[in-house]
């Protein structure tokens, strides 16, 4: 029986996600048809905020998959820096940009909704300046991938930020707790269940897995251009290295030319 | 439908980032493969490739 370790080597990985990419890319779709369906005509409007609760079928999915994405990235920089997996590198990169964009949407979307239900497109709230922080994380390890020529060297380095930087998922999820924030409570993920009423519930919930299927389906099509790359860049260095050798062993010939 | 100018623009910047994403994946991908492609039609190939 394969163990784990040999079913994530990259060129099984290549296959089994050829595979699966479709099946969730076709789920994402069926899910955003019904979900969308749901959450513009068939779910009810709030009693104090009339329609504009709307906003939250494609807020609460997008802020929670820019959290979810960035846990992912802290188990995948566990991967590489214990493991030294070589796809997990390859999984918190190629996540990275989702989260980044699944994070602006959420500010966005929140400060649409922010300003006709609190008069205001943005508060300096410790849930709304967490969030923002989240955001400037994901674009500064963005950055460090870029920085650095050697893709392994750079996954090393951007593994320990992630996981320095992970002490900011539990300050965002529990700052409506710790603080007294314009935002309101946790209503879905409680212990006591969630307080929304079920025709409101279940199309949220829908587009939560919507959403989480198309994140799905572009994290796999994104670690497949990331192992790509990897293959690209070797390749290259191998067709560069006789060149180099040449050309080194041709530049020593010139200056012992010169002197003779 | 109350707010429907907010409710519009929320879903429109949806729309616009999530079909950004799906563009941007889907070209990265066809890029990389067809980079990749074109290399080993010029015959280079991966150190693991030329040690067998």
């Amino acid at each position: 029986m394969p163990s784990v370790a040999s079913l994530a080597n990259p060129t099984r990985f290549l296959a089994l996600s050829a595979l699966v990419l479709p099946w969730t890319a076709g789920a994402a779709v069926v899910l955003f048809a019904a979900g969308l369906y749901l959450a513009l005509f068939a779910s009810p409007a709030d009693y104090q905020q009339g329609d504009s609760v709307r906003i939250m079928y494609v807020h609460v999915p997008s802020v929670t998959l820019a959290m979810g994405c960035y846990t992912l990235m802290a188990v995948s920089a566990l991967g590489t820096l214990v493991w030294r997996h070589p796809l997990a590198d390859v999984a918190a990169r190629a996540a990275a940009p989702l989260g980044a964009a699944f994070t602006f949407l959420g500010l966005v979307t929140g400060a649409i909704w922010g300003k006709p239900m609190w008069g205001a497109w943005w508060v300096w709230d410790a849930r709304l300046t967490s969030f923002l922080v989240l955001l400037v994380m994901y674009l500064g390890l963005i950055a460090l991938w870029r920085a650095f020529d050697d893709p392994a060297r750079a996954g090393r380095v951007a593994a320990v930020l992630i996981l320095v930087g992970f002490i900011n998922i539990p300050i965002i999820k529990f700052s409506v707790d710790w603080w007294n924030t314009l935002h309101q409570p946790a209503s879905i993920l409680r212990l006591s269940g969630p307080t929304i009423h079920p025709s409101m519930l279940w199309p949220l919930l829908l587009m939560m897995a919507a959403f989480a299927m198309l994140f799905a389906s572009l994290w796999l099509a994104a670690m497949r251009a990331e192992i790509f790359r990897r293959r690209v860049r070797t390749a290259e260095l191998v067709a560069a290295q006789p060149a180099a050798v040449r050309g080194s062993a041709l530049a020593g010939a010139g200056i012992g030319g010169a002197g003779a | 439908m109350t707010h429907l100018g907010y409710i519009l623009a929320a879903y429109l910047a949806t729309a616009a980032v999530l079909i950004g994403m799906v563009a941007w994946v889907t070209l990265d991908l066809r890029a990389q493969k067809e980079r990749l492609r074109r290399l080993e039609a010029e015959g280079t190939r991966r150190r693991s490739e030329v040690s067998r």
